[in-house]
């Protein structure tokens, strides 16, 4: 079977290579391989134009430039954690000067008493960071949205407090003069070591931030940004991923601190003003908060501005407001954003688009299916269906009530799910289908009852949690997160279960290479099931209604749950789809799942679901197989309307 | 009792600029973030009015609150009306930059330095229940209260008010009743920085007018509102109080640098305990 999933694996990326003319419009006939060559290893331009800047000292610079260069690597490092923090997990940090510095009265108090080791140094101001951010962070990031952002703000108010209580290391408002060099291996560093130790730094950060965000992991980001009910009932806990997000951004800004405590060799509390502090939002607007590079550009151009006019001084909160006003009102992304969409113009222009696309896409290799399937991987769906399989009771709803205010939308519900069975629970409009869906995948807590899958209580357990034990479910409007390739959406569902902790997505270990490759393979197959296949390297949230909802199945599917619920799966699909889709349904009974489907085509019902449930008005009125429960006269009644 | 007095009085501040937030925050649905700002602008009004120009001082609280009506409703259509509906923090974004750009608009005008403002009424400290405090004090004690059971009345007895109220419960279901929200959005942001301005001259009175003082009040409106709960008048006006009073005994008995300590560590412990705020029965839905 994975030999001819191989074989049409290629064909699609193969495809999807446009083959137009090559010189239509005078092109080099070198343009396009270079193009795509390029495309693939789109880090070669960062990587170059790190090289140049480490030979930034013996280029003949002026001391002006030179110093925009360490002040932008300084500010590149802090600008980047608020972009990993606000621009990726969606969460504004405004007081990462506060770290920034703390890692300065770090480095400060250190050489002043004797330690200068660079790495003791940066060892010591990540770890103060990381503490600074797990103090704010977790209670901060409780209530999600404003609060995290003034409780940040906040921060900003406490330096000059902090540096006045605590005079003996901070040395008050007149700060820590003389600060020693560092060493390394107990050499010492200064001029210009000390500048390509810094670049050297700053560049490494990026490194791993851009190895963090592409990764598996980072598009656990953009799903939680997007949509933070997706993200729970993918197993991602919503709180956890931004704390962790919040923290690991307070590491470089702990770091530049120290480094910048060595620049002057001074340290005082004029250094972390409120202006300062504002530069730093102005340029992750400016630079672009969701972008590797962005930082760059902003921490560059925040830095120019004060060295060259004289008068930037007076003037700085105004520009820096206008700044953050004008970037956020007009630009989308920042420059980082503009440069990205015109380049992508300029590209279609030149005709190179379609071949830069296609040299994008992940070759076949990259997903191939595994010689042996590691243990834990789904064998979804293959089996054969065998009726004895089935059993009952294997999930329990007992009892289950829900009010809304005055509202009872589910009133002392009690139903079984046969494992391998598929089981439709219809009503009308407003009859509780989708807030017993929601109870079940832990989004609302009931009022009274108790909820029992394969033995385990599920009362207590947060939406990623039930994800993990094997709960997972679609919407009745798709969740599908923009700028990601139908592949890496259904992928989505493999990742919370199979994890690649941090640092080996950041290290991009074999080990989180064969993940992804399980992952995607796991996609592929749940795709073809469904027929979506073809589309696997297209943009998710551009496909049709139908084709979201088959992504959601798939995606739903491929981890193979104990419970699979499916919010009206079948509307707005297509003749074909909604076949295709029956078809998996079929497949799934005898396989090791219970199947809810919420439905509203009865039709599509009775074809497919072995047994109904009928609620009305938060009642269940009806149960038993769909013919029985259709020849119901209270159901009859329900859904015509007649009063009993 | 004179740092209860004074307590109160610095929370009293506080508790105008939250109900300034809570205003904008329950017609709107928006945090604008440049409304503390609008007090700043108002202290430095009160100056221009009674000490510039030597207006005759019943109009100087009319001027401060004229240019807050106008400052609210310029920032509204401006930085607010843009980027409705954006996520990303957006509105909050394009407020503190609005915040950043007054700040330091009338530091460029006015200087760094504190301005002092004289009082209509006498600047003589009068004890009172054994504590001693400036009429002006008394005025920052009382008026909070004044405020709130305005701002109570106008949204349960006023159509206008009541528009409010539902469309902080869910702002397109009030739309689809005919609630125009894009006029309550920006009559609320003019109204609240009128009513910053108006409060303005009599802050000015304890804080004199200084341009960073709208950062201090944005920090601390936040502070009284995570305690009091966002869209609660009762909660604003209690927990302005409150931090107001914790601030001064800290003041007190350790030293100035540690009562924005105490009130972090405060802040945390609540936001630990209970997010939605201390004194809130219900919630505002955030939709």
């Amino acid at each position: 079977m994975s030999a001819s999933k191989q074989t049409s694996a290629v064909a699609v990326a193969e495809g999807n290579v446009p083959s137009g003319p090559v010189d239509a419009d005078g092109k080099s006939p070198f343009g396009e391989p270079i193009a795509a060559f390029l495309a693939r290893r789109s880090w070669l331009f960062p990587a170059a134009l790190f090289v140049v800047i480490c030979f930034a000292p013996w280029l003949g610079l002026t001391p002006t430039t030179l110093r925009v260069i360490q002040l932008g690597a300084i500010f590149t490092m802090v600008v980047s954690g608020v972009n990993l923090t606000w621009g990726y997990a969606g969460e504004l940090t405004l007081g990462q000067i506060f770290i920034y510095a703390l890692g300065a009265y770090i480095g400060g108090y250190f050489a002043t008493h004797g330690i200068t080791d660079l790495f003791v140094g940066l060892a010591a101001s990540a770890a103060a960071g990381v503490l600074v951010g797990l103090i704010v962070g977790l209670p901060g990031l409780r209530v999600s949205g404003l609060s995290f952002a003034m409780v940040s703000f906040f921060l900003i108010l406490l330096i000059p407090d902090i540096a006045s209580i605590l005079p003996g290391i901070t040395g008050g408002f007149t700060g820590i003069f003389g600060i020693n060099d560092i060493t390394v291996f107990g050499t010492q560093i200064s001029g210009n070591a000390y500048i390509v130790i810094l670049v050297v730094i700053a560049g490494m950060w990026l490194l791993i931030v851009r190895n963090l965000v592409t990764s598996e992991y980072g598009r656990g980001f953009d799903v939680l940004r997007a949509s933070p009910v997706l993200a729970e009932s993918l197993g991602i806990s919503v709180y956890r991923q931004k704390l962790k997000a919040y923290v690991i951004g307070s590491i470089p800004a702990a770091m530049a601190g120290f480094m910048f405590a060595h620049l002057d060799a001074f340290v005082s509390p004029s250094d972390f003003v409120f202006a300062t502090a504002v530069s730093i939002i102005a340029a992750s607007v400016i630079g672009g908060n969701r972008s590797i590079y962005g930082a760059v550009i902003g921490a560059v151009l925040l830095q120019i501005g004060p060295l060259v006019t004289s008068s930037f001084q007076s003037w700085d909160l105004t520009i820096y407001g206008v700044l953050v006003l004008v970037g956020a009102l007009v630009t989308t992304g920042g420059i980082a954003g503009l440069a990205t969409r015109s380049g992508w113009r300029l590209m279609r222009r030149l005709g190179y688009a379609d071949t830069i696309k296609a040299a994008r896409i992940p070759r076949p290799a990259d997903d191939r299916v595994p010689a042996s399937p590691p243990e834990g991987a789904s064998t979804l769906v293959a089996q054969a269906p065998d009726p004895s399989d089935q059993t009952e009771g294997f999930v329990e709803i007992r009892g289950v009530s829900k009010s809304f205010g005055g509202n009872n939308a589910l009133d002392d519900v009690s139903m079984s799910l046969t494992r391998g069975a598929v089981t439709a629970l219809i009503g009308a409009n407003g009859s509780g289908k989708t807030t017993l869906l929601n109870i079940l995948s832990g989004f609302y807590q009931p009022n009274a009852g108790e909820i029992i899958v394969d033995g385990t209580k599920l009362a207590g357990r947060s939406t990623s949690a039930r994800y993990k034990l094997g709960i997972g479910r679609t919407f009745q409007t798709p969740q599908v997160v923009s700028e990601m390739a139908v592949m890496d959406a259904v992928a989505l569902g493999a990742w919370s279960r199979d994890p690649v902790g941090i640092a080996r997505s950041v290290l991009r270990t074999p080990g989180s290479r064969r993940a992804l490759a399980r992952h995607r393979a796991s996609a592929r197959r749940a795709m073809s099931r469904l027929g979506i296949e073809d589309r696997a390297w297209e943009e998710a949230a551009a496909m049709p209604l139908g084709t979201r909802r088959l992504i959601e199945v798939a995606r739903a599917l491929i981890e193979t749950p104990r419970m699979l619920l499916l919010d009206e799966p079948a509307s707005g699909l297509s003749v074909g789809e909604r076949q295709a889709l029956g078809e998996l349904l079929a497949r799934l009974k005898g396989s090791s799942m219970a199947v809810l489907l919420v439905e509203h085509n009865v039709e599509f019902v009775m074809s497919v679901a072995d047994y109904a449930c009928v609620l009305d008005q938060g009642r269940v009125i009806a149960q038993g197989t769909p013919q029985e429960v259709m020849r119901d006269p209270a159901v009859v009644a329900s859904f015509t309307g007649r009063v009993r | 009792m004179t740092t209860i007095w004074a307590g109160l009085s610095v929370g009293g501040i506080y508790a105008i600029a939250a109900l300034g937030y809570n205003l904008v925050f329950v017609a709107a649905g928006v945090f604008n973030f440049a409304q503390a700002q609008m007090v700043m602008v108002g202290t430095f009004m009160a100056y221009v009015g009674a000490v510039k120009i030597h207006m005759p001082l019943v109009l100087v609280p009319l001027f401060a609150a004229a240019v807050g009506f106008a400052l609210g409703f310029v920032c509204e259509r401006v930085a607010i009306a843009p980027v409705a509906g954006r996520g990303g923090h957006a509105v909050l974004v394009t407020t503190l930059g609005v915040a950043i750009l007054l700040d330091g608009v009338m530091s460029q005008i006015f200087g760094a330095n504190p301005l002092s403002v004289p009082f209509y009424g006498s600047n003589q400290i009068t004890t009172f229940l054994g504590g001693r405090a400036a009429p002006s004090d008394f005025t920052l004690m009382v008026l909070p209260i004044v405020i709130a059971t305005v701002i109570y009345l106008f949204n349960t007895r006023t159509l206008t008010g009541r528009a409010a109220l539902a469309s902080a419960e869910d702002r397109f279901a009030a739309r689809l009743r005919g609630v125009n929200t894009a006029r309550l959005a920006w009559l609320s942001a003019a109204a609240g920085g009128a009513l910053a301005g108006l409060c303005g001259v009599v802050v000015a009175q304890t804080t004199y007018a200084v341009s960073d003082l709208g950062d201090l009040l944005a920090i601390k409106a936040f502070l009284v509102l995570a305690l009091g709960g966002f869209g609660s008048e009762v909660g604003a006006v209690i927990g302005g109080f409150l931090v107001g009073l914790i601030e001064a005994e800290s003041t007190r008995y350790l030293n100035a640098s540690y009562s924005d300590l105490i009130l972090f560590g405060f802040l945390l412990v609540v936001l630990l305990l209970r997010p939605s705020g201390v004194f809130v029965r219900h919630r505002v839905r955030r939709v």
